[in-house]
């Protein structure tokens, strides 16, 4: 695209201003003007005017914003184009008759170009050259790819590329990065093989547990088949001891019995017997117990008294008692009806005679018509008088009507709608910019900003920069923590080797040389001297106990050696260690500084990248935030001006002070006015006419009303004198009066009802009076019910009692018969007994229970006896025992104890043992799996490496590969890209440089070397001239336009003031460069300069360029 | 002469651990402890409540590498629970553990020799077991052939830990041939070693009942043992398969073709894992699930692969009917947009496509550097990354930086 004609009617400090761009000679176009020209401007225009003027802009200062305006005339490939711009929000792109244009009418003439990449590639001050040259060799990122990315128009497959390797970067950087992933996860897998192994149980302990068990078992058996035997051996001497009492006893129980003569008998029998004897006595005490019962019921039946006169009259009681429930009852309602008679006697006499029955219901809907004539001859005699009135007020004192004054107000009003909203509107639009005042100073004091310095005119670095400064930072510390720990490691471990060197050289004496030397030679001369074999044989002894010594400390010297050259090494591994702790803390150092300077002139910026990223949120935020600030308040005061300028015509017109919607009300009501004035004539004679006929038609119904009245009087007169009511009473008082006769009637039927029941209850109470005196005189009591019937109550209490004591006296009866024939059963057993032992029955038993107590004790004296007699005869075994010498036995008895003791304390140490392996044996079989779940804890966890190590690979897999593949494409793009640099800058040096080369310098980042003509020395830029730096960058640039504009569209190059730093013979170049590249390339070029002699330069250097000249207001 | 019951069993591996269960938070890690245990002890359960004549456990008891005594213990605690004979081999795992040289069985057991074959004749029926362990990890030799001849008039059951003739995955140890086990005219073959159950001869049967339990995600479905009925006159009646897993692995692959948001993937993926559960009859379901499909989604799965596969455990934790573990989160699925259409994207897109077409991997020390020593023994790039996987998902996520 190109660039025909480009006009300023009003813009910064232009008006009217137009430039021409003539074809024909080249397209370059120089502009010259002294400073404040407008050189900075016409960029600016280009930019406003393709891309819009944004909310804010500093070109107002002359023309109000909303006349801002720019005009363009552009060409593509033949088609043209005329346009032009203005600042407003929607509909400030326009044709050339001010027609609206869609926004994106200019995409055939933008082709891909966009805000950014015109900033960077196409509109271009020396400032701006420098910085993006910067940045581009600054960046975090290699040269080429940034060269590479410009060419593709800022397209980038690295950002891409950076969250794989983010990504990859949590799970794993280097084996000793221990916080990431996969070194968590590889630690948790070894603690928990440890604990598995730890919680294990080894096979050859159960092989262990199994023989001692076996141990412990055999011992526990001896030691108890041991106590077994002696325990039985202290019996039978224990026996032995004591069977000489024993045998004493057994004659003396059998002495006695031979005196009990007569027949043993059974257990049994005597115990029967017994219980015979026991069972008479029993029966002999209940015949007694129940002959004194017997006697005592009698005496009690005697004693009681005859009241069988009153249980006969059993019923006449019982009428008492039910009378006595209802005789309170009663009293109260004789009492209650005397009174009820004695109150409708007083009633009755104060009320007229009733009405006859029927005759009310009649009376009652007359009464109520009678009202309603009543109230419809007051109506209509009320309305009568009111149409009367009227009729004679009838429209009086019209007015003529302000026509004049009514068209103002009226277009007053007109005015009102639209003034209105924007008054209303007006309150709410201060509200917002209150809010958003207070917003943008909040956000003003977050960020730590000057008074007054607006956030935008702040130089903030990118969000990009800002992150690649914290990856770089942390990066750094991490390197730099991670090197001293090695290095402190590293000293730990020299000093270990230098104290082992140091004890190998201490036990290596080197001072045993020179005594195995003397030893030989004395040995030696032993042998010259013929001395003695054994002295000889001493000698050569002691020199081999040396040698061996000295071999001894030829290996301790040995790895004296091997240790102090491991001790060098270290040395050297931490020199190394310092000179890269030294590298990384100044690289950080420097990293640092360079972020300090990044973040200079920024008042409340944040040290820490990371809050430096919230900062810029914020900056941003403030930016937007300001600008909506400026917009509301233009948008108040715009407001608050035709505001004004409305109250002051409602002023004019004598509408004072008040708000809007008050006058608005005034002007309206005013209006009203005149307006109703107006109609008001011609209304009056057609009320007055309508009025009329009301008048006449309610004098008619009037007259109808009356008649029906003397009717309706005739009727009534007849029904009051049938009643006996008034006929002059009000219809409510008749009523009142016809109520009154109603209720006496009522009455009278009430008296008579109470009257009947009063006789009634008398008759009653006299029947029961008569009862009452005829029970007291039977019975003797006082003629009251209360005592009558507690009398009859006590003679039934006592009917009861004597037929309960009858009852019993049977049963005892009874029962007394049966005991006397059980008596004489058992008496004649007793004798047959007796005869039986030939005695008094219980003496013999006493007697056969002695004889069995004695043989009892015989029996158990002779089991013992036989128990210690261990299988002999009675009579061998008292022969045996007579032999015996009882002291002998005792002193065994004495030897044995001890032995007992011990043997007892053995058994209970093995059983103790045996008991702790039983225990041992339990536990290992019910070992858990606990050693088995640790190593499944393992498995997962070896499951959770490799799932990480999977994603860590195929992210690092593809990583390399993107990487492979955009160095290689890089490589054959970057090729030409160097070509083209060299190109210019060998031209724009004027051949002092034969071109120039891309190379990484040692802290990694690519740099631009310059290769001077003839020699091969490369040149950096801080060893460069100022002007010569620049025209790298500009070489830089226009390669990369021209590698651009083989695949995208052109567009005009704006260059201003980039001559500062070159002399003239290198201005010279550059106007020649610039005039063929225009041509070569096809691009537009306006370069704007303020130094005159750049036109002189130019025609010779640049002869096809056309000049322009710009005036201090164009 | 009576009719009679037996059970079948082989490859307890007892204690071996689950293999492949990524933990993570929430997971059932309880669910999964002792799996191996609780096998055995319903084989044991199985046992007494058909009230089983005897029992075969034809080889790998064990796991080669344990030294975990505690493992052997419970094992003879559980055989104790039999009063009936159990007649068991030694496999190729147990020929290397040390548990096995030390164990004691209890009386009801009998193990069989290792050098040569033998015969064991149950006590009260006319059956005669015949087997042989393994001495060493690695027997290359046919086993069956020193195998003594039948007996007539008895059933003749053949006890052997064998690959055959070759199954897939698994060593080819005491190789033989159907005709060799044929040969010896026994009436029935109960053999061990292979974990997938498979009849290989109806009659006489020659069966591999598979392991009791699986151990990892290719050890799919139903795992226990057989009940083999005998009849009075020898004849085997009935082959009925025991489920005795406690842990059921499964793996599903569920289709994403027209999937193009969050919500219908995850109805997708719900719809696929529903009845899931209830399937594995209420245990613990540890499943694999395979993504499939060409699916916009596709992206979407390999960029954010971590956030997808948590998404899909959380819509495991939603099924109703029993727990389910969710072991792996495969991404098989396929771009909609193809890689022609990419390659003409732009120049350096087109250099990328053409050069995953020549996809040739980093060596893993030069990508990773020392990686290798955080790897779990015997992981390579070839054991992470079976087949095309490799070249699968780096495909997948270069597509996705360039698209």
């Amino acid at each position: 695209m190109r660039l025909l004609k480009l006009g300023f009617p009003a813009y910064g400090p232009f008006t009217e201003h137009e430039v021409t761009f003539p074809e024909g000679g080249s397209d370059l176009h120089l502009f010259y003007g002294p400073n404040e020209a407008g050189k900075s401007t016409t960029l600016a225009g280009i930019h406003d005017l393709f891309f819009g003027f944004g909310h804010r802009t500093e070109q107002d200062f002359l023309h109000p914003g909303k006349k801002l305006r720019l005009t363009a005339t552009v060409e593509e490939k033949g088609n043209l184009m005329s346009f032009q711009r203005l600042k407003k929000r929607k509909g400030a792109l326009r044709d050339q008759d001010g027609n609206e244009l869609a926004d994106d009418a200019l995409a055939p003439f933008l082709g891909t170009l966009n805000e950014g990449f015109f900033r960077g590639m196409f509109g271009i001050d020396s400032q701006r050259l420098r910085e993006e040259a910067e940045k581009l060799l600054s960046a975090d990122s290699d040269f080429g790819s940034l060269l590479f990315s410009a060419s593709l128009g800022g397209r980038s497959v690295e950002e891409g590329m950076q969250k794989l390797k983010e990504e990859a970067d949590k799970i794993y950087t280097t084996f000793n990065a221990k916080s990431k992933k996969l070194a968590l996860l590889a630690g948790q897998r070894k603690e928990l093989l440890s604990r598995a192994r730890q919680l294990r149980i080894a096979p050859s302990r159960w092989t262990k547990h199994k023989r001692e068990l076996r141990k412990a078992r055999e011992k526990f058996e001896d030691a108890k088949k041991a106590l077994l035997e002696l325990r039985r051996e202290r019996d039978q001497v224990k026996g032995f001891l004591s069977a000489g009492p024993t045998l004493r006893e057994l004659g003396q129980l059998e002495g006695s019995l031979a005196e009990l003569e007569f027949e043993a008998r059974a257990e049994d029998f005597i115990e029967d017997k017994k219980a015979l004897l026991q069972e008479v006595r029993t029966v002999r005490e209940s015949v007694s117990g129940l002959e004194t019962r017997k006697e005592e019921l009698e005496e009690r039946i005697r004693l009681l008294p005859d009241l069988s006169a009153i249980r006969e009259r059993a019923a006449d009681f019982q009428t008492l008692r039910d009378q006595r429930q209802s005789e309170e009852s009663d009293r109260e309602e004789l009492i209650n009806l005397e009174r009820e008679a004695v109150t409708l006697t007083a009633k009755l006499a104060q009320l007229p005679e009733g009405a006859p029955e029927g005759a009310a219901v009649e009376f009652r809907s007359l009464a109520g018509r009678r009202k309603e004539l009543l109230k419809e001859l007051e109506l209509h005699g009320r309305e009568l008088e009111e149409l009367e009135q009227e009729f004679e007020e009838n429209a009086e004192g019209e007015v003529a009507p302000n026509e004049e004054r009514l068209i103002v107000l009226q277009r007053l009003l007109r005015n009102f709608k639209e003034f209105l909203p924007l008054y209303r509107a007006l309150d709410e639009e201060r509200g917002k910019e209150r809010a958003c005042l207070r917003k943008v100073e909040q956000l003003r004091e977050r960020l730590g900003l000057v008074k007054d310095e607006r956030a935008s005119h702040l130089r903030v670095p990118e969000e990009g920069v800002i992150r690649r400064f914290e990856v770089e930072l942390r990066d750094g510390r991490e390197n730099l923590n991670r090197l001293k720990s090695e290095l402190r490691e590293q000293e730990e471990l020299k000093r270990g080797e230098a104290v082992q060197w140091e004890s190998f050289q201490k036990r290596a004496d080197f001072s045993s040389i020179g005594k195995l030397e003397e030893a030989r030679l004395r040995r030696d001369a032993l042998i010259k001297g013929g001395a003695a074999q054994e002295e000889i044989l001493a000698a050569a002894h002691g020199s081999d106990r040396l040698a061996d010594l000295m071999r001894d400390r030829v290996e301790l010297m040995e790895k004296a050696a091997s240790s102090r050259k491991r001790l060098l090494e270290s040395e050297n591994r931490l020199q190394s260690l310092s000179d890269q702790i030294e590298d990384g803390a100044a690289a950080l150092k420097e990293l640092e500084e360079r972020w300090l300077e990044v973040l200079s002139g920024l008042p409340g910026a944040r040290k820490d990248p990371e809050l430096m990223l919230g900062w810029r949120s914020d900056w941003t935020l403030l930016i937007e935030r300001e600008e909506e600030l400026l917009e509301l308040r233009e948008r108040r005061i715009q407001s608050e001006e035709v505001v004004d300028g409305f109250h002051q015509t409602l002023h004019s017109l004598g509408f004072q002070g008040s708000p809007l919607p008050i006058l608005n009300d005034e002007v309206e009501a005013e209006s009203s006015q005149i307006q109703r004035q107006a109609g008001a004539r011609e209304e009056a004679a057609k009320e007055k006419r309508k009025r009329a006929g009301k008048l006449k038609k309610c004098r008619s119904r009037i007259s109808a009303k009356k008649e029906e009245w003397a009717q309706h009087q005739k009727v009534w007169q007849r029904q009051c004198g049938l009643l006996g009511i008034a006929p002059e009473l009000t219809p409510g008082e008749a009523e009142e009066e016809l109520e009154r006769k109603e209720q006496a009637r009522a009455l009278s039927l009430s008296f008579h009802t109470v009257t009947e029941r009063l006789a009634a209850m008398r008759q009653r109470q006299k029947e029961r009076q008569a009862l009452v005196q005829a029970l007291a005189k039977m019975t003797g009591e006082a003629p009251e019910t209360e005592a009558l019937l507690n009398r009859y109550q006590q003679s039934v209490k006592q009917d009861g009692e004597l037929a309960t004591l009858r009852r019993q006296l049977r049963e005892v009866g009874a029962g007394l018969s049966g005991e006397r024939r059980k008596v004489a059963q058992l008496n004649n057993a007793v004798e047959t007994a007796e005869k039986e032992l030939g005695g008094n029955l219980e003496a013999r038993l006493r007697e056969l229970e002695e004889k069995n107590r004695i043989e009892k004790l015989r029996t158990a004296k002779l089991a013992n006896l036989t128990e210690i007699a261990q299988g002999l005869e009675l009579e061998d075994f008292r022969r045996e025992l007579s032999g015996m010498d009882r002291v002998s036995l005792e002193a065994r008895l004495e030897e044995i104890q001890p032995d007992l003791e011990r043997l007892e304390t053995l058994r209970e140490d093995a059983l103790l043992v045996l008991n702790q392996q039983e225990e041992e044996g339990r536990l290992l079989a019910e070992a858990d799996d606990e050693a088995a779940y640790a190593r499944q804890g393992a498995r997962n966890t070896e499951a959770q490496i490799v799932d990480h190590a999977r994603r860590l690979i195929v992210l690092r897999q593809a990583v390399a590969f993107l990487q492979r593949q955009i160095e290689e494409y890089r490589e054959e793009a970057q090729g030409p890209m160097m070509e083209r640099t060299s190109r210019y800058f060998r031209a724009l040096t004027c051949g002092c440089f034969s071109r120039v080369v891309a190379e990484v310098g040692k802290d990694g980042k690519p740099n631009l070397l310059a290769i001077r003509e003839g020699q091969e020395t490369r040149l950096g830029r801080d060893e460069m001239s100022e002007g010569t730096v620049d025209q790298l960058y500009l070489s830089l640039r226009l390669a990369a336009i021209e590698t651009h504009l083989e695949s995208y569209q052109s567009f005009p190059l704006v260059l201003d003031d980039l001559l500062m730093t070159f002399d003239d013979e290198r201005g010279a170049a550059l106007l020649g460069v610039l005039e063929e590249f225009s041509q070569r390339v096809g691009i537009q070029i306006l370069l704007f300069t303020h130094h005159e002699h750049v036109l002189h330069l130019a025609e010779e250097a640049a002869p096809a360029a056309h000049r322009h000249r710009l005036g201090q207001t164009g | 002469m009576r009719s009679f019951k037996f059970l079948h069993a082989a490859d307890l591996h007892l204690d071996s651990p689950l293999r492949g269960l990524s933990a993570y938070e929430g997971a059932p890690v309880e669910e999964i402890r002792g799996a191996t245990r609780r096998a055995l002890a319903k084989l044991v359960d199985v046992a007494l409540q058909e009230e089983v004549d005897f029992v075969l456990i034809a080889g790998d008891l064990f796991d080669g590498d344990q030294a975990d005594y505690s493992g052997a213990l419970y094992l003879r605690a559980q055989l104790g629970r039999l009063s009936v004979p159990v007649y068991l081999i030694s496999g190729n795992h147990d020929a290397e553990s040390v548990l096995t040289k030390s164990l004691e069985h209890p009386e009801n057991v009998w193990s069989f020799p290792v050098n040569e074959a033998g015969s064991i004749r149950h006590p009260d029926l006319p059956v005669l077991v015949h087997g042989q362990g393994f001495a060493e990890r690695a027997v290359l030799n046919n086993l069956v052939t020193s195998y003594p001849e039948a007996e007539g008039e008895n059933f003749n059951i053949g006890l052997l830990h064998t690959g055959l003739s070759g199954r897939a995955g698994h060593d080819p140890y005491a190789p033989c041939t159907l005709e060799d086990l044929n040969a010896k005219e026994y009436q029935y073959w109960a053999l061990g070693h292979v974990h997938t159950r498979e009849v290989v001869q109806e009659d006489p049967p020659v069966i591999f009942p598979g392991n009791i339990q699986g151990r990892h995600a290719r050890e799919t479905g139903e795992k226990g043992c057989y009940l083999i009925e005998v009849s009075e006159d020898l004849e085997v009646q009935e082959k009925k398969f025991q489920v005795l897993d406690q842990v059921r692995w499964e793996q599903v692959e569920v289709s994403l073709e027209g999937v193009a948001d969050g919500a219908a993937f995850r109805a997708k993926v719900r719809d696929k894992m529903e009845g899931l559960p209830a399937k594995a009859g209420g245990r613990l379901l540890v499943l694999r699930l395979i993504l499939s499909g060409r699916t916009e989604w596709h992206g979407e799965l390999h960029r954010d692969a971590d956030k997808w596969e948590a998404e899909c455990r959380a819509l495991a934790g939603e099924i109703p009917g029993g727990q389910i573990w969710l072991e792996k989160v495969k991404r098989r699925t396929q771009p909609l947009r193809s890689l022609a259409d990419l390659r003409e994207q732009d120049d350096l897109s087109r250099r990328i496509v053409e050069g995953l077409e020549n996809f040739d991997p980093v060596e893993l020390d030069e990508l990773c550097p020392r990686l290798k020593d955080l790897l779990p023994d015997g992981e390579s790039l070839e054991t992470l990354f079976p087949g095309e996987d490799l070249h699968r998902e780096v495909e997948a996520l270069v597509v996705e930086a360039i698209s």
